[in-house]
């Protein structure tokens, strides 16, 4: 041990020693525990596996709620498909519809047009026939109130023929009487006997009153308003005129005290008779 | 050879502590193992 060689190489070990010491108490105390950290992220790796079957079982639900989610919207689709279908053919009738009511409008709307100038036409012929009814109207007042006046005009003259009959039931007995008379003095009442005839005729005149004209249109019959009390006969020729124009003759058929009724000659007439001609015995 | 019983030097006190250091390295080798179980590398 006294040789320097055994020193050095004590020296040495000690070194050595005192190194692999501290080697090995370093490595005790700062080295890392690769087995922790190979189990913390094993464990990590274990986690996130877990994690990762997680949300794989996650898409997988997912993706089969979205498949059947899928198909219900694609049912919906086709649904709606057909339906869409469905409609565009309601569309097309509809449409045709659509052009049949319009020409049916049109139609309608020509129509209503010819009835609108038919109605306008129809109304100016109502306010025509209105105001012709309104003259009918006026007109039949006045025929009533001349109806009014006939009927008075005939209850005088239905006087006149009841004084009449009563003076020609005393004509019938003075003939009675006087043919009596006379085939008292042995004088046939039927033979006629001349009796020279008055040319002396007054000079009568009148006005025409009416005229009316038989039922069978045969003959026109003009009542005059001059009669026996005039010496007015029946048998007796009188002239009708109108101002300067001579109308024609009469004949007169039956008197009455205050008219006549006279008979118009057809050849002897110049003119139609109407209420306010003059009338008279000589011109 | 004649010198066997000679007293310890400071050489024989540094072996000591250069074995004590050796004994102390050794038993930071076994903790860091004791750390791995022990185990190795397959």
């Amino acid at each position: 041990m006294n040789n320097v060689v055994s020193k050095m190489l004590i020296v040495l070990q000690l070194v050595f020693s005192l190194l692999f010491m501290c080697f090995a108490g370093a490595v005790y105390s700062f080295q890392q525990s690769w087995r922790v950290k190979a189990e913390t992220t094993q464990k990590s790796l274990n986690e996130k596996t877990q994690q990762v079957s997680q949300i794989t079982a996650d898409r997988d639900r997912d993706l089969g709620q979205k498949d059947a989610d899928l198909k219900v919207e694609r049912d919906k689709a086709e649904a709606a498909a057909a339906k869409l279908k469905q409609q565009e053919a309601d569309l097309q009738r509809l449409q045709s519809e659509l052009a049949q009511t319009q020409q049916q409008r049109d139609k309608l709307l020509a129509d209503s047009q010819v009835l609108q100038a038919e109605t306008e036409a129809r109304i100016a012929e109502s306010v025509d026939l209105r105001v012709e009814t309104q003259k009918l109207r006026q007109t039949v007042t006045e025929e009533l109130a001349e109806i009014r006046g006939l009927e008075d005009r005939n209850l005088g003259l239905s006087g006149a023929v009841k004084e009449a009959k009563e003076r020609e039931i005393g004509h019938l007995d003075e003939i009675g009487r006087l043919s009596n008379l006379l085939r008292y003095y042995k004088i046939d009442p039927r033979k006629s006997i001349a009796v020279p005839e008055s040319e002396d005729i007054a000079k009568v005149d009148g006005l025409v009153v009416a005229t009316r004209r038989n039922q069978t249109r045969s003959a026109e019959h003009v009542e005059i308003t001059v009669g026996s009390d005039d010496q007015v006969k029946v048998g007796m020729l009188m002239d009708v005129y109108r101002a300067d124009k001579w109308l024609g003759q009469i004949r007169i058929t039956d008197v009455y005290p205050d008219s006549a009724v006279g008979q118009v000659i057809e050849n002897k007439r110049n003119g139609t008779f109407a209420k306010g001609d003059h009338v008279t015995t000589k011109l | 050879m004649s010198q066997q019983n000679s007293d310890p030097t400071i050489y024989d006190g540094l072996m000591f502590v250069a074995l004590g250091a050796v004994i102390v390295g050794i038993v930071f080798l076994c903790l860091t193992l004791d750390k791995y179980g022990w185990t190795t590398a397959s």
